[in-house]
């Protein structure tokens, strides 16, 4: 790994999404954020999560079709680097409209921020302190990522897809275990994970088992964190200074989260190059976080938004890119949540929303059961 | 089924004191959260999927897609680390001074003995280098490594699992996969083979003929009932730990450029 490679895997794994999901950040108020000086982290966040969402939906979209007809992974790069470099683009500039839009009308209310809530006006040395201590946690989970190891049988199969992937023969029909060629594996092959593993070795010039083990987990790691933020400052509201003691608490129950190798905190920190990881750990928390969000809006009587309308959506199709079963819990979280909206609140606004969320993802889920 | 569900939820709680604290988390919010949204999705949310994940008909559902053992991803939506952090969050804010810092401190603690530190796992082990995977494959791959062509190399099983991660360039005439429970054929019979505490030294080299197999890779100390150069194997090299041999029959494609 040379000094070009950490630079273009820094691009691709933060810069991309950060660019991608500005759009996100423009329909959510971060002109109003920059205007205020507040919030401002929390909408780089989100965008930073949002976009990486929208980039893994994308990518499934084109590597699916792409497994299904046999194209081959030199066909399904040539494919992705142009769309995805025009979903950064479009996003950044999209974005930045938006914003930029915001700033200027000065005169106008400031629209809360995803995560935004009576932020604290300043910071005392406590919870400066505290920060400290959550930063230094964090520091310490990413290099522990980096310099440590964690042994799992799966990375035969995920991790090895990822390398022995030819250039010139139809996807998913070599054996990764063994070498040579095999029957398609649909199970896997409908959950592309590895290949976008693949695709970020092949851009930034890393192997594929470096970018699998150390520099995908030190961005899930960060991403996971931030959607525990984001989680964070919506469940506290008015309580917002309490949330590095939130954060510590939450890094607390994930270094400690080894009572079980099911949890979703151990794989985060154990099996992070995995999508399963992915959908664990971030995926699953971020739909939680957007149903908040969703449902604040709701009893609020405020418009839905379009970034909730795009996103929700979104991350049930990214979670089929992670796991056959990804998309399926995306659906029954969407489900239930539209159940329980309705006994609980009456309310029919969100509704299409949620059904409409789920057919996306729903689709590669009976794809997978009829295929199976 | 339902006994199997309750096993997989046993399997996903593990020691089950942190799950223990979640339900006490769940029934503190159901008690004293006001807010609709959270109700909602800290309570009814996770109530629900409960409810359905230890459901006879969803079990059957399952098993009906051959899913019942990865089952225990439903529970993968009930919020423990947020409910858990929230709650303490909320129980602890009215508190002022020493009273609210030995309360976190206990809530800390609590977490702590109930947990088990994640690094101190069997399986994490220091990386000994960028790539994640024993020096030995490492080694082994470069001086196996025959440019444009695959060798098939027979590995015991501690580096199997490691070999494809780092390398396309190596074939194996068996893989993990022969760990797993519905998988039998001949690549077993030659795992067990290779991973006996005494290997015969004569089914191996047989087998290994089999297979087509270039390489074999056996650990140093391994005992065997003869030696291996006995049978049209060559001694080719060593990396630490472990000893190559190289097939005098197998098909090198160009037996005059071999590597």
């Amino acid at each position: 790994m040379n000094g070009s490679g950490v630079l273009f895997i820094c691009i691709l794994e933060l810069v991309c999404p950060l660019a991608a999901g500005a759009v996100f950040a423009g329909l959510s108020g971060l002109g109003d954020a920059i205007r205020r000086k507040s919030g401002l982290v929390f909408a780089l966040l989100f965008s930073w999560v949002g976009g990486q969402i929208l980039l893994w939906a994308a990518f499934q979209l084109l590597a699916v079709p792409c497994v299904l007809t046999g194209r081959t992974f030199e066909q399904l790069r040539r494919l992705s680097v142009p769309v995805l470099g025009a979903v950064c683009v479009a996003g950044a500039a999209v974005g930045l409209f938006r914003v930029r839009r915001q700033f200027s009308a000065s005169g106008a209310d400031p629209r809360p921020l995803p995560g935004d809530a009576e932020a604290p006006s300043k910071a005392d040395a406590k919870t400066v302190l505290l920060w400290c201590i959550f930063g230094t946690l964090l520091l310490f989970q990413l290099v522990m990522a980096v310099l440590f190891t964690y042994t799992d049988g799966d990375d035969a199969f995920y991790v090895a897809v990822a390398t022995i992937t030819p250039e010139n023969d139809p996807l998913y029909l070599s054996n990764p275990y063994t070498g040579g060629s095999t029957g398609i594996w649909m199970r896997y092959g409908l959950a592309p994970f590895p290949l976008w593993i693949r695709l970020l070795a092949d851009l930034s010039g890393i192997v594929p088992v470096t970018v699998a083990h150390v520099t995908l987990p030190v961005a899930l790691i960060g991403m996971a964190y931030a959607v525990y933020a984001l989680l964070a400052a919506q469940l506290l509201g008015a309580r917002r200074e309490k949330l590095p003691l939130y954060l510590i608490f939450t890094e607390i129950l994930v270094l400690f989260g080894n009572y079980s190798i099911y949890s979703p905190e151990n794989f985060l920190l154990a099996r992070s190059r995995q999508g399963k990881a992915a959908l664990a750990s971030l995926l699953l928390p971020f739909t939680f976080y957007l149903l908040l969000l969703l449902l604040k809006r709701v009893r609020e009587k405020q418009p839905i938004g379009a970034d909730l309308a795009f996103l929700l959506p979104l991350t049930a199709l990214a979670a089929c890119l992670c796991t056959t079963l990804g998309a399926l819990l995306v659906c029954m979280m969407l489900g239930l949540t539209a159940i329980l909206l309705l006994l609980c609140e009456r309310s029919l606004r969100a509704l299409p929303l949620l059904l409409l969320s789920c057919v996306p993802g729903g689709a590669f889920a009976l794809l997978y059961l009829l295929t199976k | 089924m339902w006994s199997e569900l309750l096993s997989l939820l046993r399997q996903y709680e593990g020691t089950g004191l942190i799950f223990l604290l979640y339900l006490l988390a769940l029934a503190y919010l159901l008690i004293t959260e006001k807010e609709k949204e959270k109700r909602i999705l800290l309570v009814y949310l996770p109530l629900a999927v409960l409810i359905l994940f230890l459901n006879p008909l969803t079990g059957k559902l399952l098993s009906r897609f051959g899913e019942t053992e990865i089952a225990y991803r439903m529970l993968w939506i009930l919020p423990v680390t947020p409910s858990l952090c929230y709650a303490i969050i909320r129980i602890t804010s009215p508190l002022k001074g020493l009273k609210q810092a030995a309360t976190l401190a206990g809530f800390g603690l609590l977490f702590v003995l109930s947990g088990s530190l994640i690094y101190r796992s069997p399986y994490f082990h220091r990386a000994q280098n960028l790539y994640h995977v024993p020096p030995a494959v490492v080694e082994i791959q470069k001086m196996v490594y025959y440019p444009g062509r695959e060798v098939m190399v027979a590995f015991p099983m501690e580096l199997v699992p490691f070999v494809r991660q780092y390398t396309s360039t190596i074939w194996m005439p068996y893989g993990r996969e022969v760990m797993m429970a519905d998988f039998a054929g001949e690549a077993e019979v030659f795992s067990q083979i290779m991973n006996a505490e005494t290997v015969d030294t004569e089914l191996l080299a047989r087998y290994a003929d089999r297979f087509g197999c270039h390489y074999v890779v056996l650990p140093e100390t391994k005992p065997m009932t003869e030696k291996l150069t006995d049978y049209d194997y060559e001694f080719f090299g060593r990396v630490p730990g472990y000893v190559l041999y190289r097939s005098l029959t197998a098909d090198f494609f160009d037996p005059y450029n071999l590597p």
